[in-house]
């Protein structure tokens, strides 16, 4: 049987995002290395929660804000102005053949719109549930957006298994680059603030009400935040890169099996997704020389991810655990970590031999991936 | 009433709340002893149905058990929730 | 390229099919009827189909889980409960809501440790999740896929869901299968038509659109059309070998 055996890179080519810490490179690495936090207490959630969230600079990105329940409308906005910005760096949308370019878009609640719109319906009239279903009741709907307004005619499919959504699409974008299935692909993270995602995560008792301190014996669990990443995957040789770029060394995925949601409390299924990892790189663990966490600062990810951690890497290796910065993003944050890890990587490709970085989302449902990246000059 | 009907009472609605919230079939107003632990192979309930009973708990009664030790104290079984219902109605 | 062949195909449906085999699962009590569809489903193949299973769990076969509208019932309760202000939500529903929800049990109740993918797809759901699954067994890139697609059906007031469970591989087992031979994202509706009478098109603008189940009256379709509203288009054909 056919095998993948192509060994040429692939790479992360190009990026463009709207975070809690702003839209550019410049912002968002200064934030990181100066650990500004992008959460606040003043938010346009503020008078239903009294908890830290992190918002996107949406004036920035010259989109008005609706009423609470208006999420899909300025996450397409958002979208839209994003993929732009990836086509103007990378020229993506017209290098290859319009049906190889594929489309991975991981999210979690995108859709949630229509939702509430059949609740106030069924609410205010009673509406049997079956007449209310409409197209845009489903997180695809982002996508069929995205690939109607930018005629793509390539292959997309949505993820949306919940905090892993996006490290998921990545992971199949890479794949499908890799094997051939498309030329190259656009990953998509993508979830902006809701009330369903604050009143639910309030209801589970995660929520940290003051700042989140991932890993910190104060740790009282997570701060909610929204963020939209694109990133281009692309095959080295296509890329005309004058700077640090980040290769995509592999990644493995898994189901811990064994909660809905929480992780074995030793970690094994997590230092698992780890170790799968690093074998799929070739990589021994010392090679590794930057870890983004998962790191959401509840006490049942916190621990057992630190057990899987000193498994595999030892005791007192330092964490990059950036959601202290700029929250939890849920369905976007396997893409915002991967990106980091970038940003990160790039930054030292020039000074250092090891410059091997892993990257690690936990979701819902023992969904479970790991990344190598490498940076390289 | 005397405290101990009063929390007698409160005793037989947790008792109540408990089988709606778990669903468990094995699970009545007898068979549930109010001394046995809520997890660890006392009642066998998941963390999700004790979350689910703190919420109808608030809902009910304004009872805010939160996840630190208090509230661990408080989710033993099901006298030390009829106790916290009773000891913050008392002074009303 | 390896070809793609079908090992088991069941269809079954919570209100008509008996949940017996079910009762015994430790989180039962708590499943939504789409989370029980799914469990149904995998069930009835382990009991119809055995050894596609045996094979799938051999092939280290990942779980490919789709839905049109996802978590209904949960998704439904929580945004009815927030817009009524009847607050906190329930933790239950909460995490139920999750599109994931289904196979995260699905893995849990079978110990089947390969990643679970969750894919929305709209009214496209079912093909392009084959499809996924179809190229990535071509390509290499997997042995074996278990692809699900579910669907809980709110006309009723008891739980009512319906589960499919199709499983590919890339080896022939010793039974009889089909071949997934061809599925495209763009073609001209015209050219689908004229080049076989003998297909079926499923247009998500007719306005009694359903849900396109994959499984029709135990059988596949051997050659079938979705179009979205957006003019996306998927082909999916079956060659009897």
């Amino acid at each position: 049987m056919t095998a993948v055996t192509t060994r040429e890179d692939i790479v992360v080519s190009g990026m463009s995002f709207a975070t809690s810490l702003g839209c550019s490179n410049r912002s968002l690495r200064e934030a990181l290395l100066s650990g500004s936090r992008g959460l606040s207490f003043e938010h346009r959630f503020s008078d239903q929660l009294a908890v830290p969230l992190g918002e996107l600079p949406w004036a920035e990105l010259g989109i008005s804000l609706g009423d609470p329940f208006d999420t899909d409308r300025i996450l397409q906005e958002a979208a839209k102005i994003l993929l732009s910005e990836l086509n103007q760096k990378t020229g993506i949308l017209n290098r290859y053949a319009k049906s190889k370019l594929g489309l991975f878009v991981g999210t979690t609640t995108s859709g949630i719109r229509g939702f509430f719109r059949a609740a106030e319906l069924q609410k205010r009239h009673g509406s049997s549930l079956e007449k209310l279903l409409e197209a845009d009741m489903q997180q695809a709907c982002l996508a069929s957006e995205l690939a109607d307004a930018f005629s793509l005619l390539g292959p997309n499919w949505t993820l949306s298994s919940s905090c892993a959504a996006s490290a998921q699409a990545l992971g199949l974008a890479f794949d499908s680059v890799r094997s051939g299935m498309c030329e190259a692909a656009i990953v998509v993270g993508a979830d902006v603030l809701n009330l369903l995602t604050i009143f639910g995560f309030e209801a589970l008792q995660v929520l940290d009400h003051s700042f989140c301190e991932p890993f910190q014996p104060q740790r009282r669990g997570i701060n909610l935040a929204e963020a939209l990443v694109f990133l281009a995957i692309e095959r080295r040789p296509e890329v005309e890169a004058d700077g640090a770029v980040t290769r995509i060394c592999s990644y493995h995925a898994l189901s811990e099996a064994y909660h809905m949601t929480q992780p074995a409390p030793d970690g094994r299924w997590m230092a698992e997704t780890m170790r799968g990892a690093l074998l799929k790189a070739s990589l021994d663990p010392e090679e590794i020389s930057y870890i983004n966490p998962h790191g959401t600062g509840t006490e049942a990810n916190d621990k057992a991810e630190s057990a899987a951690v000193s498994a595999i890497f030892g005791t007192g290796r330092q964490l990059h655990a950036s959601k202290r910065l700029t929250g939890h993003t849920l369905g976007a944050a396997g893409a915002l970590e991967a990106l980091i890890s970038c940003l990160m990587l790039e930054d030292q490709a020039h000074s250092s031999k090891n410059n091997f970085g892993l990257s690690n989302s936990f979701g819902f449902g023992g969904a479970n991936v790991s990344f190598v990246f490498e940076g390289v000059s | 009433m005397t405290s101990t009907q009063i929390l007698d009472e409160h005793i037989h609605d947790v008792k109540k709340l408990l089988i709606e919230v778990s669903g468990i079939q094995d699970l009545t107003l007898e068979t549930i002893d109010e001394n046995s632990p809520l997890f660890d192979g006392g009642l066998g309930l998941d963390s999700i149905d004790v979350l689910e009973l703190v919420v109808r708990l608030d809902k009910r009664y304004g009872l805010k058990i939160r996840n630190d030790e208090n509230g661990k104290k408080v989710l033993q079984n099901v006298r030390c929730i009829a106790e916290a219902i009773a000891s913050q109605r008392v002074p009303g | 390229m390896n070809s793609v062949k079908l090992w088991a195909a069941q269809r079954c449906r919570l209100s008509l099919d008996s949940t017996e085999s079910l009762q015994s699962l430790s989180a039962f009590r708590r499943m939504t009827a789409l989370q029980k569809a799914v469990l149904l489903s995998f069930a009835r193949v382990a009991a119809a189909q055995p050894l596609a299973l045996v094979y799938a769990r051999e092939m280290q076969a990942p779980l490919y889980f789709t839905s049109t509208y996802g978590e209904l019932g949960p998704m439904l309760r929580v945004t009815q409960s927030i817009i009524e202000h009847d607050l906190p939500v329930s933790p239950k529903d909460f995490q139920h809501s999750v599109l994931n929800a289904s196979v995260a049990y699905l893995a849990m109740n079978h110990a089947w440790h390969q990643a679970a993918f969750a894919f929305s797809g709209g009214f496209m759901a079912p093909d392009s999740t084959l499809h996924l699954a179809s190229r990535r067994i071509e390509s290499g890139l997997e042995r074996a896929c278990i692809v699900i697609h579910a669907h809980e059906h709110q006309s009723k007031q008891t739980d009512d869901a319906e589960a499919e469970i199709l499983i590919l591989g890339s080896q022939q087992p010793d039974s009889p299968y089909l071949t997934l031979d061809e599925s495209r994202w763009t073609v001209a509706e015209e050219t689908f038509a004229e080049a076989d009478p003998g297909r079926r098109i499923f247009r998500e603008e007719d306005s009694n659109a359903s849900i396109p189940w994959l499984i029709e009256d135990g059988k596949l379709l051997r050659k079938r059309l979705l179009m979205s509203r957006t003019r996306q288009a998927l082909v999916t054909t079956w060659i009897p070998s």
